[in-house]
């Protein structure tokens, strides 16, 4: 009488992506220490299916040569078993809002790893800004590849090709942007001629298409502040007696007599500045000169 | 018993954390909650299987009254949680993209808590993905603040769990000055992206949004009635996020480098004409169209129509004497 086979995919892939997390291994290496039960046939086709599933998890193994490698420079994140359990309580209160994207969904199913609390009451809903193809520009910074993108500019209608040497991925307002030297435009990637290196900002969900190149080595770009209005100040703004409640309980206030307090907002984004003061009007003094200089811009606009 | 909810039980998670062994008593007795519903959310969480014989919430429970010969655990008030090391402690394998957003989740659920231990147990935990992703090159967002002062973060949540009425003073924007009105909201839910919105019910069936930062001088009121509140989830459900802004189509005219207005504003249309853009965008109010402007600053070149751009610039003329005017004059 024949042994019962355990069959426990699960299980299967987790040796699989054990075996190959810290270093390459050959395919019959492989074969032995995760297929050591199959035939050759049924192991080469449960090695492929299992690949295929780890890739959609974001770990893609791929083959160089005789060897068999984890094609992604892996963060090692080491936590404390609470730490991980805050991570999995906030994974198990994403609430797709349609525009999710395969970075998110393998982000959540890693950290979740199968599980599913139960979610009654669940009255927060998060969401993530549209990313595009986050997860590649991201790979390509950690390995130091160029980067070939098909990218929409809001100004065209058609898009361009560009070769960047993305160094600094950052969000904003809402959305992620990866900046580094542009130094190949064209109107295709076919097309692409060499240009002087510049420093350039692309917004991640506006890349249409993505290729990574071989990696180059290059020195990542020294970090830019971005343009406006994603610089970041400190706001001191005076508010008069009885007004902006919500902005003097989130900041440190000071009684200035009179009524008035003064408020100091550290680290906040130049649109911030401006929402707060748009919002407070002629209950608010500054002499924050960001603002100052834009106001008169604009109350002087039109004018010879 | 209520089922406790995502700063509840983070909280509690942290609260273990930090005390290095405890029980289910004096973790009530700390956040003032059911002792019924900690030993409800901890003891799911805790037989909630991950796979490789890990556990989603990773502690140990001492059980004091343990019957032999029953196959069910029941823990009591007093039984004792401890964090015990078990082996080393877990790595996780990140992609950079994964270790962005896994900091993005944490920054949604920092936007609602305000100072206190948890939220410093939540951000050295960012801190440390940040710290890992950095050995990478990868340059992650900056931590923001709590989205609202502590005293509407607790009020709102307090709202939440116990079904009563939020009171509040609302900030809106007017045309000179802010515009505030005491509201009497049922809250339906949170929701967090680059902004935290609170879904209140308006009326009988529709979901009214108001910013989280806008409010202040909390007090809970009155319990909402169990129909209403069935109304407020069955609203809650239907909708995902708040509306795009609505209003006449206005025309930004811009230099080359104020196109990320477009980016910001969904159903904009740009026109490339050569040296200038043309930005074509749904203007809600002149309060808000001025704050567009200001957020253009000196790549705003001209609005049309005309009467628009009047409206805008006279408001931005009035403020800038108020801003330029001595404090005393007041408003």
């Amino acid at each position: 009488m024949s042994t019962p086979r355990e069959y426990n995919a699960s299980k299967r892939r987790l040796a699989l992506l054990a075996s190959v997390v810290d270093q390459s291994r050959t395919r019959s290496d492989i074969r032995q220490r995760v297929y050591g039960e199959l035939g050759d046939a049924a192991a080469e086709k449960a090695f492929q299916r299992d690949r295929e599933a780890l890739a959609v998890l974001g770990y893609e193994i791929r083959d160089r040569g005789e060897a068999c490698v984890l094609d992604l420079d892996l963060l090692p994140l080491e936590v404390d078993r609470l730490e991980l359990s805050i991570l999995r309580l906030v994974a198990s209160h994403f609430s797709s809002s349609g525009d999710d994207h395969r970075v998110v969904r393998s982000t959540i199913t890693k950290l979740l790893a199968g599980a599913s609390p139960r979610r009654e009451n669940v009255r927060v809903k998060t969401a993530i800004p549209g990313l595009g193809h986050l997860l590649d520009v991201a790979a390509a910074m950690a390995s130091r590849a160029p980067i070939v993108i098909e990218y929409t500019a809001t100004s065209r209608h058609e898009a361009r090709s560009y070769r960047i040497e993305p160094a600094h991925l950052w969000s904003s307002l809402g959305g992620y942007y990866v900046s580094g030297m542009r130094v190949a435009v064209g109107e295709s990637a076919q097309t692409m001629e060499e240009v002087e290196p510049r420093y350039s900002t692309y917004k991640v969900d506006r890349i249409s298409s993505l290729k990574i190149e071989e990696p180059s080595g290059f020195e990542p770009a020294a970090w830019q502040e971005p343009p406006s209005p994603m610089t970041r100040t400190s706001l001191e703004v005076d508010i008069a007696p009885g007004a902006g409640q919500h902005v003097i309980a989130r900041g440190r206030g000071r009684d200035l007599g009179s009524g008035w307090t003064r408020v100091v907002l550290a680290e906040a984004g130049i649109d911030q500045v401006i929402d707060t003061l748009n919002q407070l009007g002629c209950s608010a003094r500054t002499d924050n000169k960001e603002y100052l200089s834009r106001l008169r811009h604009l109350a002087s606009l039109g004018e010879s | 018993m209520s089922k406790l909810d995502l700063t509840e039980i983070v909280s509690i998670a942290a609260f273990i954390r930090g005390e290095g062994e405890t029980t289910f008593e004096e973790i009530a007795e700390h956040f003032d909650v059911d002792v019924d519903a900690v030993i409800d959310a901890v003891t799911t969480m805790n037989m909630t299987e991950t796979g490789a014989n890990a556990y989603f919430l990773d502690v140990l429970i001492d059980v004091e009254d343990d019957d032999d010969e029953s196959p069910e655990v029941h823990y009591t008030p007093r039984d004792r949680i401890s964090v015990q090391a078990r082996g080393e402690n877990p790595l996780i394998y990140l992609t950079a993209g994964e270790a962005v957003v896994a900091t993005h989740l944490l920054d949604r659920l920092l936007a609602l808590l305000g100072p206190g231990a948890t939220r410093d147990d939540v951000a050295s935990l960012r801190q440390l993905i940040v710290n890992v992703a950095a050995e990478r090159n990868v340059t992650l967002p900056h931590l923001s603040p709590p989205e609202a002062s502590a005293d509407v973060l607790a009020a709102v949540w307090d709202a939440l769990r116990t079904g009563r009425v939020l009171e509040v003073d609302y900030h809106k924007v007017g045309e000179l000055t802010e515009q505030t009105s005491r509201r009497s909201i049922v809250c339906c839910g949170l929701y967090s992206r680059d902004r935290v919105y609170v879904g209140a019910l308006d009326g009988k069936k529709n979901l009214k949004w108001y910013r989280l930062d806008r409010m202040s001088n909390p007090a809970l009121g009155q319990p909402v009635a169990e129909i209403d509140l069935a109304r407020a989830r069955r609203a809650w459900n239907r909708y995902d996020k708040p509306g795009n802004i609505a209003g006449d189509q206005v025309h930004l005219i811009t230099t080359r480098s104020g196109r990320w207005v477009a980016e910001l504003v969904e159903s904009s249309h740009v026109h490339d004409d050569g040296d200038t853009l043309d930005i074509s965008l749904p203007a809600g109010s002149i309060p808000w169209l001025r704050q567009m402007c200001l957020l253009l600053g000196e790549d705003l070149l001209d609005i049309r129509p005309s009467d628009v751009k009047e409206r805008v610039v006279a408001s931005a003329r009035a403020l800038l004497e108020c801003a330029t005017s001595p404090r005393d004059d007041g408003l």
